[in-house]
């Protein structure tokens, strides 16, 4: 290409959770990387809710730390308050989650980002990706310059064509402000992708010294044995949350008022999510329901904006004030910024391959909201496998994919790739069929030896890893130790078991119901230097062994009729499929009876007639 | 796919045969066994000779096109005049010209590849083929409805709205809820096992019907059990002679009774014998009462059966005309040779094998992989309740969810997506 400004490997396209992670592993990789970004201010801005984690979150932020990402870290500095979400339902369904600093949050991504070696940072609008036969050769900037690469990585969040929605106004502009990314939509376009157009929306933030705290309730964080990254020491809760609720007359005003509400008036046409719904929605959808959770969530140290989650609204700005100074505690509260919808461009996700590459256009690689996601941690997996995969690619590796067996990152980028997403798709426990395996617990011991292997992991994390590796042998080979009963009897009587008539292995008195290893800890006196953490991921092993076993013997099994190759077939031609499965399977042409099965639209039975078809083709 | 063909009446003598042809070559074969190119109007009779190497025969054929035919595609029927020897002879000759024959149940499995028929309906159809009595026959017909994928449904959607609770509270813990969307999942779990615990017991009705009640007879030699067996089935099926050892083998014969299928194992006498031939009836008679429902414990005057047996079982005492000493109530007493009491004996067979009602538009289980599926997920449901009070949430759910996936196996539908749209259709969650 002639007269380009400079030549890179790789170029990322995107300052956001999604980017920065891509970044931050393309140069870590070794790989002459630039980030371009709308706004150098909005490195890692957290757009929404001030806070990192929740259920099933929590384990997609350990996982991103297990294979050398930066989020966790990030988020350990930026820490305002920790905790783990259902401690008493169980193991599988454990999530950390904090509420951060999103000022701090942002400085110390940038100041990473700026510190990183092989890793350039540029403010610009990239308006064109450039393609020859193909392949990615570089991409154009809005100001008409142009920089030569072998890969893209495409993070532009919600930035692409976005507009925001306060009732009858709107405004063509990302969130907080920032200048929406107005030409590259077109660019994708001319390179064959399908765009659509999803929507979201946050609440007001406003001033804390104007909310009366009396009225809510103190919701502290908790002194946990843990934080988010393993790099990090043992983190300190600074602030406090506060729960409170909305009342009827806060109801009233928005059903008097919802004719002005766009996604009623017809001013939002972007498709929203279900599990993030505005307060009109909920209020109209769920009209029997007497009043709804709100939970105030500081933004910053430095700042006195609060966050009011639960609150989402696009109503316009005079019935927004009306109905916040309804909420018991908000009587004289003062608006800092209006909560919002917003709407924006991102792809069809069915269009990338499991390695989040383009079907079509080798080397240009899409990871975060542009893939129909939600949610920062959502966005950083994608952006960190994305930036693992463009490397690959670029050295010619074979990419690097997860299974859903192996972790979250796993489930969220196969549903991506293989589900028709019609929502902005946000990820749950309850989308992970091995969620205990997939644990918070256990992500450094699923990934860390493959995030080792990709050369993510520094000799620093690995040799954490490997200690805690040892710890938990030495822990084990100690449980191995026989007791007579009458050694046992004291801490079985203090625990109401029944004292066993033969020996038991210590690991065995764990799998009683009222013994954990911390009574095997303090009874016998062992394991004086073992982090609480690691004794608590062996208690979980021990207890739960029996379910874990199953659960790794049901992935065995459906590994075989999941690896059965599916020859190319013209899907139209077997009628025994439901219509919409011929049409899906066309489309998606999946490898395996394992990837057809998870297509929205192709069910079990479809897959039924797709074996039997199979069989008496002689295919199997 | 090539063209098959088939009989699709019983082999045997009757006084019509319908032979069965289908795949795209059947329209062009009728054509040439009539010798005629007549462009047939779907779904209509005609009467046309059927041209056969040394003769022919009047038929009435009929022509359903793709995909408006029982498999999907186009489909011949012939009905040609009865016998063996006349279809047999049509047969080979479609098969001459460039078809073949059917493997069993391929008519079946193609209806079901092209979307004709669901995999239990395909299960239905197939139970219906090999049905030989009246009951076996509905209880096929029942299945080919679907009502079975309904009931099956109607209890997994149960479990799906349990899951969505439970998988709601897991996935926002953090949310407020009422009154209204907390339910006793316990108790709704025991509604659920009771259910299940139903369609298992009453599916061993289900079996009977299917598979028919197996009665073994086993005696002393010469006490009469070949000539009961002949009673029972009015039929001389067993060679009777005066001569003890003469059943070597076990003899099956079958009789219907309240449209149950009866199969009745007449064993070898069984007594201490150095005849190999007769040694072996004799083992076989063993295993003959270990298969069977129920067995039928003959003696006469001269032969009290003391045979032990842990199965259900009547002391039946033949010979009943030839009795000279008073009766014991321990004895059911009958006489093969005159017929008396055995219609009474069919009742308390029926009576002592069939329990509870066998209602004839009833839904009972009878494919053994369906009752599989319902039994793996009563386990589970069962393991759930076990430990509902004492585990957590996430491994109850995980029970439940295998629970909902064993359904899944009979009815069909097992997508996740299915119990996360519930959870927000129910609950006003997020942020």
């Amino acid at each position: 290409m002639i007269n380009v400004i400079d030549n890179y490997d790789a170029i990322v396209i995107g300052s956001g959770h999604a980017g920065s992670e891509a970044c931050l592993a393309l140069s870590r990789l070794g790989k002459k990387t630039l980030l371009t970004t709308l706004n150098l201010d909005s490195i890692a801005f957290l757009a929404c809710n001030p806070s990192i984690g929740g259920t099933a979150k929590g384990q997609l932020a350990g996982e991103i730390d297990a294979l050398g990402g930066e989020m966790g870290v990030n988020a350990d500095k930026a820490l305002l308050q920790l905790r783990m979400l259902n401690s008493s339902k169980g193991p599988a369904v454990q999530s950390l989650r904090a509420q951060v600093d999103k000022v701090v949050y942002h400085t110390e991504m940038k100041h990473t980002i700026e510190r990183q070696k092989n890793l350039d940072v540029l403010q610009c609008e990239v308006s064109e990706i450039l393609v020859e036969n193909n392949k990615v050769v570089g991409v154009k900037t809005s100001m008409g310059e142009t920089f030569g690469c072998k890969s893209v990585v495409v993070a532009t969040g919600v930035y692409l064509n976005s507009r925001i929605i306060i009732g009858e106004f709107t405004k063509n502009t990302g969130p907080n402000g920032y200048e929406p990314s107005t030409m590259l939509t077109k660019s994708l376009m001319d390179l064959g992708i399908e765009i659509r157009r999803f929507k979201t929306g946050t609440p007001a933030r406003v001033d804390g010294k104007s909310i009366d705290y009396s009225k809510f309730e103190v919701q502290p964080g908790e002194e946990l044995n843990t934080s988010f990254s393993y790099l990090s020491d043992k983190v300190e809760n600074k602030s406090v949350c506060y729960l409170g609720y909305t009342s009827t007359a806060m109801h009233d005003c928005i059903r008097e008022n919802i004719s002005r509400a766009p996604l009623y008036s017809g001013n939002i046409k972007g498709i929203g999510p279900r599990y993030c719904p505005s307060i009109e929605d909920k209020i109209m959808r769920f009209s029997d329901k007497e009043r709804h959770q709100l939970f105030l969530e500081p933004e910053s140290a430095s700042s006195d904006e609060v966050y009011v989650q639960g609150i989402s609204s696009s109503m316009p700005s005079d019935v927004q004030r009306k109905m916040y100074h309804l909420i018991p505690g908000f009587e004289n509260v003062k608006i800092m910024r209006f909560a919002y919808a917003i709407e924006y461009d991102c792809i069809n996700a069915t269009e990338l391959k499991n390695n989040l590459e383009s079907k079509h256009i080798n080397g240009l690689f899409f990871a975060g909201q542009i893939n129909g996601t939600s949610g920062y941690e959502e966005a950083a997996a994608q952006g960190l496998m994305a930036g693992i995969n463009a490397e690959r690619y670029i050295d010619n590796k074979t990419p690097f994919v997860l299974g859903r067996d192996q972790a979250y990152i796993g489930v969220l980028i196969d549903d991506l790739v293989t589900k028709d997403i019609i929502e902005p798709y946000r990820m749950m426990t309850s989308r992970a069929e091995f969620r205990l395996t997939l644990r918070q617990d256990n992500c450094d011991i699923r990934l860390t030896e493959l995030g080792r292997q990709i050369g993510l992991v520094d000799d620093k994390r690995y040799q954490i890893f490997t200690d805690k590796i040892e710890t938990i042998k030495q822990v084990y080979k100690q449980l191995d130790t026989m007791c007579n009963p009458k050694k046992l009897a004291p801490m079985f009587n203090d625990k109401n078991e029944n004292i066993p008539n033969n020996g038991l292995t210590l690991k065995d008195t764990i799998k009683r119901n009222n013994i954990t290893i911390f009574d095997v800890k303090h009874y016998f006196n062992l394991f004086e230097n073992v982090p609480d953490s690691v004794l608590e991921y062996i208690n979980t092993e021990i207890k739960y062994e029996g379910y874990i076993k199953r659960e790794e013997e049901y992935i065995v099994k459906i590994k075989k009729t999941e690896n059965i190759a599916l020859p190319d077939i013209d899907y139209q031609t077997i009628s025994g499929l439901r219509i919409e499965a011929r049409q899906k399977l066309n489309k998606f042409k999946p490898a395996t009876i394992g990837a057809a099965g998870r297509i929205d639209g192709v069910s079990p039975s479809d897959i039924n007639v797709l074996l039997v078809y199979l069989k008496m083709k002689g295919y199997i | 796919m090539n063209t098959i063909v088939a009989m699709a009446t019983p082999a045997g003598n009757s006084g019509v045969a319908v032979i069965r042809i289908s795949g795209e070559n059947a329209k062009q074969i009728l054509q040439s066994l009539i010798q005629e190119n007549l462009d047939f109007e779907p779904r209509k009779m005609y009467l046309k000779n059927i041209y056969l190497k040394d003769f022919s025969d009047r038929c009435l054929v009929v022509f359903f096109r793709a995909p408006f035919s029982f498999t999907g595609e186009d489909v011949v029927e012939i009905q040609s005049h009865g016998g063996y020897f006349l279809a047999q002879k049509i047969i080979d000759e479609i098969i001459s010209n460039g078809a073949r024959l059917a493997d069993r149940g391929e008519f079946s499995k193609r209806a079901f590849i092209n979307g004709k028929l669901s995999l239990d309906q395909a299960e239905g159809i197939i139970d219906l083929i090999n049905a030989e009595s009246e009951m076996q026959a509905k209880s096929g017909s029942t299945l080919m409805q679907g009502k079975l994928k309904d009931m099956i449904s109607s209890i997994q959607d149960e479990l799906t709205e349990i899951l969505a609770e439970i998988e709601a509270k897991l996935d926002y813990p953090e949310y407020e809820y009422t009154d209204k969307e907390s339910s006793n999942v316990k108790d709704r779990m025991f509604k659920i096992k009771q259910q299940l615990n139903n369609l298992v017991a009453e599916s061993k009705n289900g079996l009977l019907i299917k598979n028919g009640v197996k009665i073994a007879i086993i005696g002393a030699p010469n006490v009469g059990k070949s000539s009961l067996l002949n009673a029972l089935t009015k039929s001389d099926k067993a060679i009777v002679t005066n001569i003890a050892g003469t059943t070597r083998d076990v003899i099956e014969a079958e009789y219907e009774y309240k449209g149950i299928i009866f199969r009745l194992l007449d064993t070898a006498g069984i007594h201490e014998s150095d005849d190999v031939v007769e040694k072996i009836g004799i083992d076989r008679s063993f295993k003959a009462i270990d298969d069977c429902d129920i067995v039928l414990k003959i003696s006469d005057q001269d032969n009290i059966c003391d045979i032990e047996t842990n199965k259900p079982h009547i002391n039946v005492f033949n010979k009943s005309d030839l009795l000279t000493k008073k009766t014991d109530d321990k004895y059911f007493y009958i006489s093969a040779v005159t017929g008396q009491n055995i219609d009474e004996l069919k009742q308390k067979i029926f009576d002592m094998t069939i329990t509870g009602d066998i209602k004839q538009n009833k839904i009972y289980l009878t494919n053994t992989r369906h009752i599989e599926c319902v039994k793996n997920a009563l386990s589970f449901i069962d393991k759930a309740i076990q430990l509902f009070d004492f585990t957590t949430m996430d491994i109850i759910s995980s029970e439940i969810k295998n629970a909902w996936l064993a359904l899944g196996e009979i009815s069909g539908v097992v997508s996740g997506e299915e119990i996360i749209d519930k959870i927000f259709k129910k609950f006003c969650l997020g942020k």
